[in-house]
């Protein structure tokens, strides 16, 4: 094609694409005439334009990013700094690239940060301004900040500083990787606030805090880097002008003052140390200043409002964090971030007392003391004799409410009436979850919460006949409706325990969703409507009401895999798979094996599709793969393949070891890996793997032990490990070690016993102490002891008895009095003894 | 290893402007070395939990390596225009090094964008979007450059503009028959891709 005939062709092109797709045609017959080349080239073109979709709209770097990475060799790597030897990279950064570096000129070869500067700094004025620094620094020995230990020139006259080396992960990873609590994250970042208020009182300023300037120690002590370099490499600090290094500061962490080159004091940390605090929160920054250039991001740190954390936590989709951090940690971030100095808190000091007095449940100072305020205080505090008070408050709420709706629909004052009607919809919102969530743990404060959740329904039942046509508050309502459930009865969260009420709750809630969806089936709504089947599936399963739980998850299946197609992403496939999981479950439990084994096996699959993906997802994943492979052995245990069962679950079990490598503190993971141990365990023993079951009974017993002695008021880690105990005498008998099998099964019998009085009528504690009793019977009849056997057997067969004259065994005991009942008949037969000898085999 | 002096940058782009063509065969290494440290920084991980923004890093290059207020307008868009040209070499180039063998699945393969987790646009296969850049600029020089502009620079179309001393809305109709066309080309194979005769 020549440039020329390009030249028509995109004008046509250009102008077609203008005209609405349905004139293109009659726009092209005209203007290409008889040519039905050009046409047909233009044709294509519209074509390709129309299948573009995205293409070539998201920048080079950001959609080739990961084709890109590779290991340049790092010259520095291995070069001699003064007396130090650089080992290894560790971070690059707006002043200069950091280093890892050995001192090698003395016999403790001392570990250091190498900070090779960047810029042409004068090196004279260096060397002076560094030394007057050694000396103030040196006054700052405080054990969270990182000691500046060195610093000058290389021989090709490139500025170094050296400091002490530490052992740690960047502050925003920490978190992380730890899964730090919002409590657990306030305390470490108070310990930084001490740490920047002891510098303040030695009138050092750090002036660049970041998250990448904190590390923290294995051991959870946050160290701060950098302290005092800003004003050490300040050629103009005396007169305390910030222009010089304005540029060397990360811009999207820098002050409003700082952005305008003004005076940077200690409240420009203290502003720092606000934003810190917001991204610890909420794991974002109150301004989007990504991709802007630095003019942009500075206008936008000087003049546009700060995010409140708990908005930016909730426009992350997490509601509950959201409601977290409303009220007293809103404030005081916000405080910490206001644009004008004199306003944030006078001290980083006074930043972590507010920070204090939020965890202890007291007034904190950023914020105006209005009586609502006091009172919630003065709730959390006083919990108990509060509670009733608070009731009458929610019961006032609803009834203001209903009569604004009354005011709303006769049009009276239009506008003043919705936006108070807002109002009291938030308090009354506030009233639901606050007011539950700090009653919920209250030894005794059931029937008040009974009392909220009648008061809450009726409201909304109110609500929900006045609300047709507003598809906002539908919304709400329908998620109102949910949250009640939730508290009513949802069997997989701390509930009220009515199950029957969550279901009426959730029915509500999917009827409303249904007529939402029907009206605009696009991902999100579907992914609702779907959560609101799985959870009907939930509360059915709940009520032994299987084939209805069947039906429900079937239908939460089918509306999430639809969300999936209509876009809804790997939300809508965990969703998706998490319902599979169930309807495996449940399947199996009424019998329908083959339809549960498909449904265990495409959850496993989609689980295994969603964490191939990169990124953070696979962290979501790791946790709900194991779940969903031990369903699938569970499932396949129930079909009577026990080898198949052992190999799922040895999958399980070696995930979860993997995982608890990276967090070996998580109690969580501890708890899932002893269990998934123990079934492996089981599966194993069904499959007459005696030594392979007895490793991984006595892997989960070592880790129960542990539980259980961790928290004395924990009552599952004991009968699990006497299970395990059980267990591990069962595959000695089997593997001819029956005299080492006696021990273990009385310590069992002691911790079943102690748990029977505990709980008496547990089923799992009962079902153990005939498991013991067999176990011992069967320890006894493989020495021949055949009296002591048949004791034994008798006991266990008694249990069994007592206990499927209260209720149906479960499914994987129902064959045990049948089994027992012929090795007891065995023993009779052995032990009867024959004529004229003596009962000697004890 | 030597720093690039932000003084010898600055007259590099002083020269250039003035019309010194010289002055990009010696601005052209400064700036390769600085964007490639810049992105294979980015890219390790030390700020892996935000995507790689291609105007951040060629803004934050422009920091580093010219690092002077005021600059004139025209040495800073002289910056971006070759700023793109040198992301462009970098991509390819490192294409080129890796195994042809990893190729095959034809043009276009889906990624899965590693933040998310979720599939996002097609990536490119840059070897092929690169000679089929050169194509286009024989049909349309320009054109050309918007592209390179945009997708390797990830500049707006304003800055395009400003660097290419053009409107905005030419840059934006440049764009669209250019996007069209490559998409073909690409998607047809790199063998028929933009040679059908009229």
């Amino acid at each position: 094609m020549e440039a020329a005939q390009w030249r028509r062709v995109k004008e046509l092109f250009d102008t077609a694409l203008e005209r609405l797709p349905a004139d293109r045609a009659r726009y092209l017959d005209a203007a290409c005439g008889p040519d039905a080349g050009l046409r047909q080239e233009v044709e294509s073109l519209l074509a390709a334009h129309d299948a573009a979709g995205a293409f070539l709209e998201a920048p080079a770097l950001e959609s080739q990013a990961r084709d890109l990475i590779d290991a340049l060799p790092d010259p520095n790597l291995g070069r001699r700094i003064g007396p130090y030897r650089i080992v290894k990279e560790i971070a690059r950064g707006g002043m200069g690239d950091v280093y890892e570096a050995v001192r090698d000129d003395d016999e403790y070869s001392q570990r250091v940060a190498v900070k090779l500067l960047r810029f042409g700094f004068d090196s004279d004025f260096l060397r002076q301004r560094f030394r007057a620094e050694r000396q103030i620094l040196a006054s700052l020995e405080h054990p969270n900040i990182a000691r500046l230990l060195d610093g000058g020139t290389t021989a090709e006259g490139q500025p170094y500083l050296v400091m002490e080396f530490i052992d740690g992960l960047p502050l925003r990873e920490f978190c992380q990787r730890r899964r730090l609590t919002v409590a657990r994250k306030i305390e470490l970042f108070r310990q930084v606030c001490f740490a920047v208020h002891a510098a303040h009182q030695r009138l050092i300023v750090h002036r660049d805090l970041k998250p990448d300037n904190i590390l923290v120690t294995a051991d959870a002590r946050p160290m701060l880097l950098d302290f005092g370099i800003a004003r050490a490499l300040d050629p103009d600090a005396p007169s305390r002008r910030e222009a010089g290094t304005a540029l060397l500061l990360t811009p999207a962490y820098a002050s409003p003052e700082q952005v305008r080159g003004e005076m940077a004091g200690t409240a420009s940390d203290v502003y720092s140390l606000g934003l810190i605090l917001f991204e610890l929160l909420t794991g974002e920054l109150p301004y989007a200043t990504g991709g802007q250039a630095p003019h942009q991001v500075a206008r936008t740190i000087c003049e546009s409002e700060p995010l409140r954390p708990s908005a930016a936590a909730r426009r992350g989709g997490n509601r509950k964090l959201a409601a977290s951090l409303a009220g007293d940690l809103d404030n005081i971030v916000l405080k910490a971030l206001r644009k004008e100095p004199e306003r944030r808190y006078a001290s980083a000091e006074r930043l972590a007392e507010d920070l204090d007095r939020h965890l202890l449940h007291l007034p904190v100072s950023a914020r105006p003391d209005t009586t609502a305020y006091r009172a919630r205080k003065f709730f959390r505090r006083h919990r108990g004799p509060a509670a009733a008070a608070a009731l009458v408050a929610l019961l006032l709420v609803a009834g203001l409410a209903a009569t604004l709706w009354q005011a709303r629909r006769a049009e009276a004052e239009r506008a003043r009436a919705e936006r108070r009607f807002e109002d009291v919809k938030a308090l009354a919102a506030a009233m639901m979850y606050d007011i539950h969530d700090a009653i919920r743990d209250l030894p005794g404060s059931t029937h008040a919460r009974q009392l909220l959740v009648g008061s809450a329904l009726r409201y909304l039942d109110r609500l929900a006949r006045e609300s047709r046509g507003d598809t906002g508050l539908q919304r709400e309502l329908a998620a109102a409706y949910e949250r009640v459930g939730d508290v009513q009865g949802n069997p997989v969260l701390a509930s009220l325990g009515d199950t029957r009420g969550a279901q009426l709750s959730y029915r509500k809630a999917r009827s409303i969703r249904q007529a939402l969806a029907g009206a605009h089936p696009d991902a999100a709504q579907l992914r609702d409507l779907a959560a609101d089947s799985h959870r009907l599936g939930l509360c059915a399963n709940a009520l032994g009401d299987l084939p209805r739980a069947a039906a429900d998850f079937q239908a939460a299946a089918a509306l999430d895999e639809r969300a999936s197609l209509a876009g809804g992403g790997p939300d809508a496939d965990a969703a998706l798979a998490e319902d599979e999981r169930l309807l495996g479950f449940t399947r199996a439990e009424t019998g329908d094996t083959a339809g549960a084994l498909a449904a265990a096996r495409r959850s496993v699959d989609l689980w295994l599709k969603l964490s191939s993906a990169g990124g953070p997802w696979p962290d979501r994943v790791r946790h709900r793969l194991p779940s969903a492979y031990g369903t699938l052995a569970f499932v396949t245990m129930l079909s009577g393949d026990f080898p198949g069962a052992a190999r799922d679950q040895a999958n399980v079990v070696a995930m979860l070891r993997q995982a608890r490598q990276a967090a070996p503190n998580s109690a969580t993971l501890r708890e899932n890996y002893a269990e998934a141990s123990y079934y492996l365990g089981l599966w194993q023993a069904g499959a007459r793997q005696d030594r392979p079951a007895l490793a991984s009974f006595a892997d989960a017993l070592v880790q129960f032990d542990a539980l259980a002695s961790a928290d004395p008021r924990d009552t599952l880690s004991p009968r699990f490990a006497a299970f395990c105990r059980v267990g591990i005498a069962s595959a000695r008998t089997r593997l001819g070690q029956s005299s080492t099998a006696l021990a273990g099964l009385r310590r069992a019998q002691a911790t079943f016993d102690r748990l029977n009085g505990a709980q008496p009528g547990n089923y799992y504690v009962q079902s153990g102490l005939a498991d013991t009793a067999e176990a011992f019977g069967d320890a006894f009849a493989a020495q021949r002891r055949w009296p002591e056997a048949v004791r034994w057997y008798r006991r266990s067969l008694g249990q069994w008895t007592a206990m499927s004259r209260r209720g149906p065994l479960a499914s994987s005991d129902s064959g045990k009095p049948a089994r027992i009942q012929r090795r007891l008949a065995h023993c009779l037969a052995q032990s009867r003894p024959p004529i004229g000898t003596v009962r000697s085999s004890y | 290893m030597r720093e690039p002096d932000s003084n010898e940058v600055t007259g590099l782009l002083d020269a250039l402007a003035g019309g010194d063509r010289s002055a990009l065969d010696k601005l052209m290494p400064l700036m390769y070395g600085e964007l490639h440290r810049l992105a294979s920084h980015y890219l390790r991980g030390e700020r892996g939990n935000h995507t790689l923004q291609s105007t951040a890093l060629v803004h934050e290059a422009y920091l580093r390596l010219v690092r002077r207020e005021g600059v004139h307008w025209k040495s800073r868009a002289h910056f971006l225009g070759v700023a793109a040209s040198v992301i462009r070499s970098i991509l390819v180039d490192h294409a080129r090094a890796r195994s042809a063998a990893k190729r095959g699945a034809g043009a276009i393969t889906v990624a899965l964008d590693e933040a998310a987790g979720l599939p996002t646009q097609p990536s490119v296969d840059v070897i092929e979007l690169d000679s089929a850049l050169e194509r286009l600029s024989r049909l349309d020089p320009q054109q050309s450059r918007v592209v390179e502009l945009r997708f390797f620079a990830g500049l707006t179309n304003d800055e395009a503009a400003e660097v290419l001393g053009i409107s905005a809305a030419t840059v934006k109709r440049d764009w669209s028959s250019a996007r069209a066309w490559i998409y073909r080309a690409l998607t047809a194979g790199p063998e028929n891709g933009g040679l059908r005769s009229l």
